[in-house]
């Protein structure tokens, strides 16, 4: 079924244009959800209330966009209003300090690239993960995020930088990437 | 694994394996989303889930009267009330302390006199078979005067005589109560009678009064029964070329209600009640670019017809891709009919039953084929509201558990087109079902 046809359907309110669009978008808005949940129970109920609302605000959606970009910005700002439900997640994005986080490489599990970067994500604190999921993935500004997270934009901007360390730290122990030092010594030998 | 290097640009980076990253949601989401969006068409699984608690209260329900009754009653009888009725077990008494001889011994005790006027009573309103029944329940010691007159110096007592001597008494007679009286509750019959009776009667025991409820119980012409019938339903359409150019599949439909059963003689009883029906139909149709459709209604004038057009966005053409629609309609009828006992023995009857069934729509919900056959279409209001449908089935009926039960298939078809008379095609809903039904039995 072509993107237009699941549009007209979905404007009318048709299941199964409906349920074409779901699928031909649901794996990808799940891994979005994912990065922002603790777990997959919690990205699946992010997702839904999230499908629920794209369909309800279908009609909104003016074809000069992409389809995929727009369903993924309802997306993007429902998992943010659930998380802003939880208190502890209001609490941890507005401390500058994530604290200590302990990286255990035993439990590392050594699968595909892609998936292995974003479990990395997501051992980030929730506040960190957050800051950096909208930043660097999605692409809002910090002013932008200060104001989705209702927090100082300086806060953003000082959260995505210690979540990039911590990231990339993580990166770094999982082998996925090298540090800057080394990579810069080997550039340097080769030169 | 391969050691990467620091990449040039992290966000890319990241980006770059988020953007690709991807998790197939469980089915559930899909369940979750599909409910929220269409809660109409989740009438099938709640109709399920009605029928199915609706079901579990009845069994329960019947349980527990068959358990309470027996008390509750005895209770009811045994428990002094202040009313009009207290002064004809008065006069009743009186009636026996001066009228009968044979009581001398025991004129005196207010017990035996009240087991008297209460045996006298039972022997003027039953027939002396079930009076000498009742009257041997009691106990012999309080009643042992009565057992010993009952038949000889008691003969029917003609209560119109105990009419005459108090006012408030009411003309109660031997003549006109029968066993069926024993069922009423009218202020003046004869259970209040007894139960006045019985009111000063301390001694009273509780077999007697489980034996007068027993038989007021299997007395009682009128049962209950409720019952749910999961059925197919299919449709035939008058036109068979419309009829061939379609692509319909029969969907599952619901019944659930009560019937009230009146017996008319022995073994034909008269069914009415209260049930409601979903059924209706698939429809297999594909996604189209909108397009003007037109329908073509009956006018009343003959050769002139009303054009209606609509956008129509399903074509009736499905391939591999097909969309499914769904015609259906949740009924409230009115069920009118028969019940025939053709066959059986005391563990098993074979039952047979008929009823005429007018029909309220509740909701429905109707995609129209256009007249050039090419596009579904929705409105305008076509539904009859009033219908009428016929209901033939049978059913074998057993007793288990203190409960009777009634299986059997059934069938029902719907006599009146699902569309008014200004849609050409006449359509008519056929259920093919399993009747399920429960009732406490007499």
């Amino acid at each position: 079924m072509t993107e237009e046809l699941m549009l007209y359907g979905c404007l009318d309110n048709v299941a199964s244009a409906q349920e074409a669009l779901y699928n031909r978008f649901s794996p990808r808005m799940l891994g979005v959800c994912y990065r922002f949940s603790r777990n997959r129970e919690d990205a699946e109920d992010m997702l839904q209330e999230g499908f629920i609302k794209v369909f309800g605000q279908i009609h909104q959606f003016r074809s000069q966009g992409a389809l995929e970009g727009w369903i993924r910005r309802i997306i993007v700002h429902t998992c943010i209003n659930i998380l802003k439900k939880n208190k502890k997640f209001t609490d941890s994005v507005d401390l500058i300090h994530a604290g200590n986080m302990y990286l255990n490489e035993n439990n590392i599990p050594s699968i595909l690239e892609t998936k292995e970067v974003v479990e990395s994500v997501k051992q980030l604190p929730i506040g960190y993960r957050t800051v950096l999921n909208l930043y660097a993935i999605e692409g809002f500004n910090h002013k932008e995020i200060s104001k989705m997270l209702d927090i100082e934009e300086s806060t953003s901007r000082s959260q995505y930088t210690r979540a990039k360390a911590m990231l990339e730290d993580i990166l770094i122990k999982k082998k996925i990437i090298q540090p800057k030092e080394r990579r810069r010594m080997i550039m340097g030998a080769n030169n | 694994m391969e050691r990467k290097f620091y990449p040039e640009n992290f966000e890319r980076f990241l980006k770059g394996h988020a953007d690709e990253f991807k998790i197939t949601p469980s089915k559930k989401v899909w369940h979750g989303i599909y409910n929220d969006l269409h809660p109409g068409r989740r009438w099938p699984s709640i109709a399920m889930s009605m029928v199915f608690i609706f079901t579990l209260v009845i069994i329960g329900h019947l349980n527990t009267n068959n358990g309470r009754n027996t008390p509750l009653d005895i209770t009811s009888l045994n428990t002094p009330k202040k009313s009009k009725h207290a002064k004809i077990s008065q006069s009743l008494v009186k009636y026996e302390t001066k009228q009968l001889p044979n009581n001398d011994n025991t004129a005196n005790e207010t017990d035996s006199a009240n087991t008297n006027s209460l045996s006298s009573i039972v022997t003027a309103i039953l027939p002396s078979s079930n009076a000498d029944n009742n009257i041997t329940n009691f106990d012999e010691s309080k009643s042992n005067t009565v057992s010993g007159n009952k038949n000889e110096n008691h003969p029917p007592v003609s209560v119109n005589k105990i009419s005459s001597s108090d006012n408030q008494a009411t003309d109660i007679s031997a003549d006109v109560i029968d066993e069926q009286e024993l069922a009423s509750t009218t202020p003046l019959n004869t259970n209040n009678a007894i139960n006045t009776a019985n009111k000063t009667n301390t001694d009273l025991q509780p077999q007697a009064n489980a034996a007068l409820i027993a038989k007021r119980i299997k007395n009682n012409p009128v049962t209950l029964t409720y019952y749910v019938s999961p059925s197919i339903s299919y449709r035939s359409l008058s036109d068979e070329g419309v009829n061939n150019s379609v692509t319909h599949k029969p969907m599952i439909g619901y019944e659930a209600g009560v019937a009230l059963g009146f017996n008319l003689i022995k073994k034909l009883k008269f069914t009415t009640g209260l049930q409601v029906n979903y059924s209706g139909y698939k429809i297999r149709a594909n996604n189209t670019h909108p397009i003007i459709a037109s329908l073509f209604l009956n006018s009343g004038i003959p050769g002139q017809y009303d054009v209606y057009s609509a956008m129509s966005r399903y074509g009736n053409n499905a391939g591999a891709e097909f969309t499914k629609l769904k015609n259906y309609s949740l009924q409230a009828s009115l069920p009118i009919g028969l019940e025939y006992e053709f066959a059986g023995n005391s563990n098993v009857k074979f039952i047979t039953a008929a009823n005429l069934q007018p029909s309220l729509v509740l909701y429905s919900q109707a995609y129209l084929l256009s007249t050039d056959r090419k596009n579904y279409m929705t409105g305008p209001e076509l539904f009859r509201k009033w219908n009428m449908n016929t209901n033939l089935g049978a059913y074998a009926s057993f007793t288990t558990n203190s409960l009777n039960w009634q299986i059997g298939p059934q069938v029902r078809y719907q006599l009146l087109s699902t569309y008014s008379n200004r849609y050409p095609v006449k359509e008519r809903l056929i259920n093919y079902g399993i009747r399920i039904g429960i009732s406490k039995p007499k």
